[in-house]
């Protein structure tokens, strides 16, 4: 976001960021947490309420690409011990298993296990996993227009699913996803990880306390610069295909296509649901097997919006967007590269916000966008409220800033810059250095405010190990057992991962209507009865999936 | 990673420091939330950090770091109209009555300094301003400048009158530099207010990484906030680390302003006595149990070396200090020396 870029943005005005003072903020904090006013070390397993399991899952990985290798990198083996891995592309077979040498959070398999690794059964098609008696849940990170089918197949076979965001491809197959798991009494878990990252868990608490005051307007954004032109990567131990379309500009979605993927798999992706290899490799590029910016970086950002305001559903959106910038000969695809959405959220006092009032003027804006072509903004999500702003960036920092009270005289020309810093306990939460006179260094732990509380280079967890962990957990305690009844209020009774087949199904609606909208060029409002599990109504019922899931 | 230890010294040669970086743990880590609040005062970057489970009152915050701007306004001689500043004007035979805050804090100095035999002095505003230390840029002084430059430093040309709390020059051209006790006095008075007046169970204070004041506990602690030393040339480094529980930790080294002389490295720290750069220490951490305190014994240590100090160090109950040599030799005195974890292999 373009506070870190600005310095003069931190000068502004003097505390008093907050009349609600830390009495209420001190109890918002409390009545989360569960736990004394005593300082303790609160762990995301208190936290988000789950326990360490017995005998780890056993669990298979259907999908082994650059997400894949990201899951498995981040689990805990206490948790999820993985046994098989499903992949239908050999080069990403491999990768699962040696790792990604380039990025440290792909460790890979071999590295992770250890001798034990050879264990691991590495199949071609997911078909296999379904009839592994063995195996009692699937992790699913395959492209979006088969999240729906193998995550059905699965529940019928037996197994537990965690499948990655987006849900599904329209918003029936994940009604079916829904159905299906209580029908089955299986978990079902989505990977919108935000639910499970302590930073986004205390974002939510301050704004709960109302230390941000009236909140009018939330401005997210996930921008990048994919215009550069791309260069082959030298000494790749993989040879490009030829006869293809190889990429004009370094960008995720167009990865290039291998020999070895083209070998093996050419005139054969049509049983799988892609036309090609090239669909296959390129999925994001494509309507029918991906969803668009919205469905891939928006989904998140509206999943931590909707948590900021207490996970309500919006009101109405507004979406402008296009392929403005790729065509023929330069990573040409069907999906747009430039996203614009605005949307109108229920705030805390209107009849469908969070204490369900009778304020119809309450909302809250919020706008979203995403480019291809500018990264001067790291993406993130800025709270803007009457006494305070609040910037969370990249899964990593949050930032408080106050609003200057022109009441207050001593609020002129210095400004108090407060962050919440997570990290890993017993790391030092300050380094001591000289400074002398002016110009002197700075504190090391002061530089951007990010620096998380274990000082220089401990990263925050993004909320994967946790997200698969809760998933680990749910399933030692409701195994055999699920019943997916609701209480009066309308909550499960069972304790369901957090990220549960209705809270993603709202995060597919929100994602696919501004889709919509920008397609149709038209405003939507939203039908409350898109959110219920059990209603036949959806936003895209004209939609036809590739993958027909039965 | 081993831990050599032994009571009173401590030697470690330059190659046998690691680099910082994250404890491989095989317990799940146990996640620590802090908020931190930030200003700019004394030129550098002041935070006080709490645990986010009892965040304190904005109010509390603010007060904190009025204390702490209106001690630099009283302090600073980078501003005319500070008090300081109007005392460095004045004539000798001038007696002049001092409000109850500065005048503690002179005295106290006046103590250290006759402690520490003349090495900490805050009467040493003309040797600072002489080598460009002052508003720059750095150089060695003329030979006729160094020549007075002795008969103008020294708390012997200050006269205070504790019953009359009263200020008076013995000797014109003389000036005062609170530079050296200035961040740890003002990290004392926040702490002040945050723990005693406002009563927050636990905070860590700092200012400028060079003084800074922990009491209560950091989540994820036993007790107390644990700290780290950075290394005074190797970027990312640290030499040791220490919990602050009810303590507090200054640091004074030659690593951020320095002066090349002769093909030297001279640090900007100057000894009273030569009137020349304090040469041999690279770094000097001290342990006490206020951030005054702390941040003067560290600057004393740096100009007197662990030998001088070692003397002395009977006259301060309950500090312990580490001295970094140019060299890379570590040397921690003090009774309590396993104060300072050293990181080594
Ligand atoms: N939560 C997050 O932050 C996040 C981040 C990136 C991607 N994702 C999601 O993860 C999923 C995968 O994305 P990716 O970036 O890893 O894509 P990818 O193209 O790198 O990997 C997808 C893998 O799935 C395999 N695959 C395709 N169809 C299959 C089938 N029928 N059976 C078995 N394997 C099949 C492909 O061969 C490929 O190896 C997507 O749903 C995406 O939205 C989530």
């Amino acid at each position: 976001m373009a506070l870190d870029l600005n310095a003069k943005q931190r000068e502004t005005g003097k505390a008093n960021f907050q009349q609600v003072t830390g009495d209420l903020t001190r109890r918002g904090f409390m009545r989360s947490m569960g736990v004394g006013a005593s300082v303790a070390a609160i762990s995301p397993l208190v936290y988000f309420g789950y326990k360490s399991v017995g005998k780890p899952v056993r669990a298979a990985l259907i999908g082994g690409g650059d997400e894949g290798g990201i899951l498995v990198g981040a689990h805990n083996p206490e948790f999820i011990k993985f046994v098989a891995v499903a992949d239908i592309r050999p080069y990403n077979r491999e990768r699962i298993m040696k790792g990604d040498p380039k990025v440290p959070l792909r460790p890979g398999f071999n590295k992770l296990y250890g001798p034990e690794a050879k264990d691991i059964k590495v199949y071609d098609d997911y078909k296999k996993i379904l009839e592994d008696k063995d195996i009692e849940a699937v992790v699913i990170a395959t492209p979006l227009s088969t999240h729906a089918k193998i995550a059905i197949d699965c529940m019928r076979a037996g197994k537990h699913v965690l499948c990655e965001k987006l849900m599904a491809w329209n918003i029936s197959q994940c009604k079916k996803m829904i159905q299906v798991a209580r029908e089955t009494g299986r978990i079902l878990s989505v990977g919108h990880q935000r639910h499970y990252s302590m930073l986004y868990a205390h974002a939510h608490e301050i704004l709960e306390a109302g230390v941000l005051g009236e909140v009018r307007h939330i401005r997210a954004l996930w921008h990048r610069n994919n215009s550069w032109p791309f260069r082959e990567e030298a000494g790749s131990a993989y040879k490009l295909a030829e006869g293809y379309a190889q990429p004009h500009y370094r960008d995720g979605w167009y990865p290039p296509i291998y020999d070895i993927d083209e070998k093996e798999l050419k005139g054969k992706t049509e049983s799988h649901g892609y036309k090609s290899v090239v669909e296959l490799v390129r999925w994001r590029l494509y309507n029918e097997t991906g969803g668009g910016l919205m469905a891939e970086l928006g989904s998140h950002q509206m999943d931590a919006c909707s948590i900021f305001l207490g996970k309500v559903h919006p009101l109405s959106v507004t979406g402008v967007g296009g392929k403005y910038f790729y065509g023929p000969g330069r990573n040409d695809r069907e999906s747009d590269d430039s996203i614009f959405i605005t949307y109108e959220f229920p705030g805390p006092t209107h009849p469908l916000g969070r204490n369900k009032g009778s304020n119809k003027d309450d909302i809250v804006v919020v706008t979203y966008s995403s480019l291809n072509t500018n990264s001067f903004e790291s993406y993130g999500e800025c709270v803007m409220g009457s006494r305070g702003s609040m910037v969370v960036e990249q899964e990593q920092s949050i930032y408080l800033y106050s609003e200057k009270d022109p009441n207050k005289k001593s609020g002129d020309a210095r400004s108090t810059e407060v962050s919440v810093t997570t990290g890993p306990a017993g790391k030092p939460a300050m380094e001591a250095s000289s400074t002398w006179g002016p110009g002197a260094g700075g504190p090391a732990v002061a530089a951007g405010g990010g620096a998380a509380a274990g000082g220089p280079g401990a990263a925050v967890s993004r909320g994967y190990k946790e997200e698969m962990e809760d998933f680990a957990y749910c399933i030692r305690e409701w195994d055999g057992k699920l019943g997916y009844e609701k209480d009066t209020a309308g909550a499960f009774k069972q304790r369901l991962p957090r990220c549960h087949g209705e809270v993603a199904m709202a995060d597919a609606i929100i994602a696919l209507s501004a889709n919509l909208s920008m397609k149709s060029r038209q405003r939507i409002d939203f039908n409350e009865n898109w959110f219920r599990g059990d209603n036949p109504e959806v936003p895209d019922k004209d939609t036809k999936p590739r993958i027909d899931v039965g | 990673m081993s831990l050599q230890r032994r009571a009173g010294e401590l030697e470690l040669t330059r190659r046998s420091l690691i680099l910082a970086r994250p404890r491989v743990d095989a317990s799940p880590p146990v996640s620590v939330s802090l908020i931190r609040y930030r200003q700019q005062a004394m030129a550098t970057t002041w935070e006080v950090t709490l645990p986010d489970l009892n965040p304190a009152a904005m109010g509390d915050i603010d007060h904190a770091f009025d204390v702490l701007h209106s001690l630099e306004s009283l302090m600073t001689v980078y501003r005319e109209d500070s008090k300081v500043s109007a005392l460095n004007r004045l004539q000798s035979g001038v007696e002049t009555r001092l409000e109850p805050i500065l005048f503690g804090i002179l005295l106290q100095c006046y103590e250290w300094w006759q402690q520490t035999e003349g090495a900490l002095d805050i009467a040493s505003g003309r040797m600072i301003k002489a080598w460009g230390f002052f508003r720059g840029p750095p150089s060695v002084p003329d030979p006729s400048v160094m020549e007075i430059l002795p008969s103008l430093n020294g708390m012997d040309k200050v006269r205070l009158d504790s019953a009359k709390r009263s200020f008076e020059w013995l000797s014109d051209g003389v000036e005062l530099n609170l530079g050296c006790v200035g961040k740890g006095v003002a990290v004392d008075a926040m702490n002040a207010v945050l723990e005693s007046e406002r009563g927050l169970s636990s905070g860590l204070i700092q200012g400028g990484g060079s003084s800074a004041r922990g009491w209560g506990g950091c989540p994820g602690e036993s007790n107390g906030w644990r700290v780290s030393i950075k290394h005074p040339w190797l970027d990312g480094a640290i030499i040791a680390e220490a919990i602050l529980d009810n303590m507090a930790l200054g640091t004074s080294a030659g690593s951020f302003r320095h002066l090349q002389h002769a093909g030297r490295r001279l640090p900007h720290i100057l000894n009273p006595s030569t009137c020349r750069p304090a040469e041999g220490m690279a770094s000097v951490s001290v342990l006490a149990p206020n951030a005054a305190l702390a941040d003067a014994l560290s600057t004393a240590f740096f100009i007197m070396g662990p030998e001088k100090a070692l003397a002395r160090m009977g006259q301060w109950p309950n500090v312990t200090a580490l001295f970094f040599a140019d060299s890379g030799k570590i040397t921690v005195l003090g009774e309590q020396p396993g104060r300072f974890h050293v990181c080594c292999h």
